[in-house]
């Protein structure tokens, strides 16, 4: 089920808005060059940046990681092209599908994937000298997580929301690693790239949530629940629900990548000015930054755990059963 | 600064509140921030075994606050690119 939803948020992050040629991008060069001319220490780190290829196209950057990816899009583009589709829009598909941060995407998924079976063909009873016991621990412990969050029987959602947890964590330190970029605070110039994932991720989540909402309380009290406590209010309570439920995944996906692209951007900023001011503030900032990465994958997937318990909760109270004791964490 | 037109006070004005849209939220989340933080660790002193589940909804309390500030980024994101450069500006 978890794998199946993994697989849906991968598809839609797929076709990203294709950036156009703008006259920003045109005029790149010249504006790098007259920076370089003025001289100032401020103009001087811009133009680092635009040479280090922000408001370049991705195809026209030559790390390696963007080598990968244009190897593959010049390999799937006659594929494409025999897919029946015309040579411009072959290339314009294989140009979007395989951008680096969709590939980065699909290498950490297989990644995933790989350990997962891995560790499972090596279960045993009796733990063999083998590397399993990090994974163990990390179940077990998203397991308790869930459970502490939802309340009791929650870990039954275990799989999903440590899911989300792990492909968040890795998501967000892929971009401390030189080379690589992080799927989730990409931006490229203008455009704000990260947020096909995120809000990929965070829809998902909401429509897990919904699912989970009306199988376990029914569809009357899944209704009931946006209808509101004196049912002849519903009018006011109707719009207010469905704005509330249509602001969830939205604050979580910007949320999401406002927090991991900010961190993003500071780290490339202090990264590209003077040596003497980056070396002391870069090296802490990056200590930070696999902190907050991870906070954010707690963030988030506490936020969905919540959005759970509050509906299972309120099912709860409409039935009049007093056994539960958790507070709800935060009604967003 | 005697061909300081209409458009050279539209894109002042533009970076002025470029700059202060992230600057005013980070300012008074912060306000909002510390407050929660404070109290939170004040009922943890008070009760250490329920430090756990403060804990967890201060973080997410935190995190409901600090996303209003990253509204504001992305307010900033979408000013930002809409500031000329300075060779736009001064027609060279």
């Amino acid at each position: 089920m978890s794998a199946l939803l993994c697989v849906f948020a991968l598809v839609l992050a797929g076709p990203p808005a294709q950036a156009e040629a703008d006259p920003h991008q045109v005029e790149q060069p010249h504006d790098a060059a007259a920076a370089e001319a003025h001289g100032s220490a401020e103009h001087d780190g811009e133009g680092h940046g635009e040479s280090h290829g922000h408001g370049m196209p991705w195809h026209e950057q030559h790390t390696v990681f963007n080598r990968l990816c244009l190897l593959l899009r010049n390999t799937f583009t006659p594929i494409f092209d025999a897919l029946g589709m015309t040579p411009e829009k072959a290339k314009a598909t294989a140009t979007s599908v395989f951008q680096p941060f969709v590939v980065m995407t699909w290498l950490m998924c297989g990644g995933l994937i790989w350990v997962a079976s891995y560790v499972r063909r090596r279960l045993s009873r009796i733990p063999k000298k083998d590397t399993t016991g990090f994974v163990e621990m990390c179940a077990e412990g998203l397991r308790n997580f869930t459970r502490d969050a939802i309340g009791p029987g929650g870990e039954e959602h275990a799989p999903f929301i440590a899911t989300l947890f792990i492909f968040i964590t890795l998501a967000n330190w892929a971009g401390l690693v030189p080379g690589l970029i992080s799927p989730v605070g990409v931006s490229e110039g203008d455009y704000l790239l990260g947020l096909n994932t995120t809000f990929a991720l965070a829809l998902v989540a909401i429509i897990y949530v919904h699912y989970v909402a009306i199988k376990k309380t029914g569809v009357k009290s899944y209704l009931g629940h946006f209808v509101g406590e004196p049912w002849w209010l519903f009018p006011i309570n109707i719009p207010i629900h469905i704005v509330g439920e249509i602001a969830r995944p939205l604050s979580l996906a910007f949320r999401l990548f406002g927090n991991v692209g900010g961190e993003d951007k500071v780290l490339h900023f202090l990264a590209i000015t003077m040596f003497l001011i980056a070396i002391p503030l870069h090296t802490p900032m990056t200590m930070f930054a696999v902190f907050t990465g991870m906070l954010q994958a707690y963030v988030f997937t506490a936020l969905t755990c919540s959005y759970i318990a509050g509906f299972l909760e309120h099912h709860h109270e409409v039935h009049g059963d007093d056994t539960h004791d958790e507070p709800a964490a935060a009604h967003a | 600064m005697e061909n300081f037109g209409q458009a050279q006070w539209y894109f002042a004005f533009l970076a002025i509140g470029t700059a202060l849209s992230v600057s005013i939220a980070a300012l008074s989340a912060c306000i909002g921030q510390g407050k929660a933080a404070a109290s939170a660790f004040e009922s943890i002193a008070r009760q250490p075994s329920a430090s756990g589940d403060i804990r967890s909804n201060l973080i997410i309390s935190l995190a409901l606050i600090e996303s209003i500030v990253i509204y504001a980024l992305l307010v900033f994101f979408l000013l930002q690119g809409k500031l000329p450069t300075l060779e736009t500006i001064t027609g060279a």
